[in-house]
């Protein structure tokens, strides 16, 4: 766990450091002093001289009067940003701790790392932290915790409701939970490299061991996915290569997915995303997770990729915050309908960290 | 332990708007290097008056168990380091093991702005790493002569080439094998902005017991992809997809022999510490 008690104390000096993390040098020049002039910029703090007095409006040599308080704009100023009349009535000494707000950042613009099951090309923005917490009507639960690197990357941690066990032939699989599983994604963004071409992104993804029905479970996959827009509809197409391990506790003995043949491991898969109407998509993919039988007789049945249907709506609620609902056919193989749950996802994006390094662009 | 991370951190971030020399000439700051790409070592040294410190660690290859690779190197003026090294090796378990090793690299005085690809060589002491193995424990150890170059390429690319003699030894309780390994690795990398696209492809010594229980040393191939993201000067964020062959092909024989690694690497300006602190090396 060392690495992310690193990863966690990086963050959280970088965050402590708040905005003196970009990587220019920090500024060591003094605050400009004296009476303010139009050249002064938003974010600069204007400081008065210490000796200065108030004093009586005068006129000057051109025959300009010059105001009692030298520093009334400032408090127009105040005025303009919304400031109380407490406030506004700084003047002169308290008027040094006037700072006009700096412009703020926007959020970035930012596409969904994921439809309902597959993953897209697309990446999230630097220093951009993504969450997901779903939760269906089969009482199974998933999340996800992700952060952009540098725009060409993504890691992750989750937890997947997807990957199923079937214990017994009587037995419907159950969802093997929590199984959790960390992830790293690579690629470019749309248009990037070339006119037209799509988001890419390569992504690895391998589980942690897990305990389940007293066999030891692993799984890992490598996906590679592209997406496109297409006004207002994006299509997302990529294959999936998995790899699955099963343990028997009690004998050791080991059912491997990759020793049933190259071609039980690769499947594609795909999505469809449309935005009929601003802030609403309705979203339907199909995705290959595998399925882990420990009563089979055969390696080819113990482990086994079964075909995932979802669809659903997305609606963002705000820039950062979206929701989805839908319906998941875990094995549609089986045209099974009383499998399907309903489920519910919420999303939530941060940009803090990204602020905090000062990442504009 | 994230006290002394802390600490570590903060030590590294006052050092941070500093130039490479000690002292606060006007000459333009000159950001620390990375001594390594994720495992196979680089030709380019940390940098004058300039530490480093790597991690880089994953709980995926052998579940329950870190595995990891770090790097702590001093700079000691433009052409030599001294550091402290994890080289890479592929252990009895036949997962990825740190070997740790002590060295010291020296680089061949050659402009970065020349054409002459940079060129080190580099010489790691090992350290004796215990493994244990059905209840056995395993010594493994491996010294290292290191010849590294780097070739700069058009579009920002960087071809890195690396060829480690490594003397390993390998002790178990009945036997000690020594064996002599041309190990040679590959890595690319391109920069964009702050972020570093990386690729590496080696063969590491790979310490063997079969069945029945006899011992070898042979070699297999260890392999990584990711990208490192310079969030500060003083700071970067690192993070790979990972694989180990064990046989003769390069590619890996199953997806579950990957593992993702996340990681990051510090500089510290130790000069200016040290000018800061007891006023040396200030010019």
């Amino acid at each position: 766990m060392n690495t992310y008690l690193t990863l966690a104390a990086i963050l959280s000096t970088l965050t402590i450091a708040g905005g003196n993390v970009s990587a220019q040098p920090i500024d060591l020049r003094p605050p400009i002093t004296g009476e303010p002039n139009e050249t002064t910029q938003p974010n600069e703090t204007t400081q008065p001289d210490e000796t200065a007095q108030p004093r009586e409006s005068t006129t000057q040599d051109d025959g300009e009067d010059i105001p009692a308080n030298p520093y009334a704009h400032l408090s127009q100023s105040a005025e303009e940003y919304g400031r109380n009349d407490e406030q506004q009535d700084l003047y002169p000494e308290q008027v040094s701790n006037v700072t006009k707000p700096a412009p703020a950042v926007p959020f970035p613009k930012m596409h969904a790392p994921h439809l309902l099951a597959v993953p897209t090309g697309h990446l999230l923005p630097a220093g951009v932290v993504h969450g997901t917490m779903s939760l269906d009507t089969g009482g199974s639960f998933g999340g996800s915790l992700r952060v952009g690197l540098g725009d060409v990357g993504e890691f992750g941690i989750e937890t997947s409701p997807r990957i199923r066990m079937q214990r017994t032939a009587e037995d419907s699989p159950d969802t093997v939970q929590p199984l959790v599983l960390a992830s790293f994604r690579m690629g470019v963004g749309e248009d990037r490299l070339f006119k037209n071409q799509p988001a890419l992104a390569l992504g690895f993804r391998k589980s942690f061991s897990r305990e389940e029905f007293n066999s030891d479970i692993r799984v890992a996959g490598i996906d590679l996915v592209a997406s496109k827009t297409f006004g207002k509809t994006k299509i997302h197409v990529g294959g999936v290569f998995w790899d699955a391990s099963m343990t028997d506790i009690n004998s050791e003995e080991e059912v491997l997915l990759h020793n049933t043949g190259t071609k039980r491991q690769i499947r594609p898969f795909g999505g469809i995303e449309a935005e009929p109407i601003k802030n609403a998509q309705l979203l339907v993919d199909l995705y290959w997770v595998p399925l882990f039988s420990p009563f089979a007789q055969s390696d080819e049945d113990a482990i086994k990729l079964r075909p995932t249907l979802s669809w659903g709506v997305r609606y963002h609620l705000s820039k950062k915050i979206s929701f989805e609902s839908g319906v998941r056919v875990p094995d549609i193989g089986e045209a099974n309908l009383l499998d399907a749950q309903i489920f519910g996802q919420l999303s939530i994006a941060s940009d803090k960290i990204r602020r905090a390094l000062g990442v504009t662009k | 332990m994230p006290i002394q991370l802390l600490a570590l951190l903060a030590v590294a971030w006052l050092s941070a708007p500093t130039p490479a020399l000690a002292n606060e000439d006007d000459s333009p700051t000159q950001p620390a290097t990375s001594p390594r790409l994720f495992e196979m070592p680089v030709a380019d040294v940390v940098g004058p008056y300039q530490a480093s410190l790597s991690y880089d660690g994953s709980l995926l290859e052998e579940p329950g168990i870190l595995s990891s690779a770090g790097v702590a190197a001093l700079g000691i003026g433009d052409l030599a380091q001294v550091e402290y090294r994890h080289t890479s090796a592929i252990g009895v378990r036949g997962g990825n093991v740190p070997l740790p090793a002590v060295g010291v690299q020296f680089k061949l005085p050659f402009a970065r702005e020349s054409r002459i690809p940079a060129i080190a060589l580099a010489y790691r002491l090992g350290v004796e790493h215990f493994e244990t193995l059905r209840g056995i424990e395993y010594l493994e150890k491996a010294t290292d002569v290191y010849l590294v170059s780097r070739i700069a390429l058009p579009a920002r690319f960087n071809l890195h080439l690396g060829l480690r003699m490594t003397s390993a030894i390998f002790k178990g309780p009945d036997e000690r094998i020594e064996e002599t390994l041309y190990l040679p690795a590959i890595g690319i990398t391109r920069t964009s902005g702050n972020t570093t696209a990386v690729m590496e492809l080696g063969r590491a010594p790979m310490f063997v017991v079969d069945s029945d229980e006899s011992s070898s040393i042979d070699s297999g191939f260890t392999g990584r992809l990711g990208l490192r993201w310079r969030l500060h000067p003083n700071v970067s964020l690192d993070a790979s997809a990972g694989y180990l062959a064990k046989e003769s092909g390069v590619m890996p024989s199953e997806l579950l022999q990957w593992d993702i690694r996340f990681g990051g690497e510090v500089f510290i300006s130790w000069g200016q510490l040290a000018c800061r602190s007891v006023s040396l090396f200030c010019k």
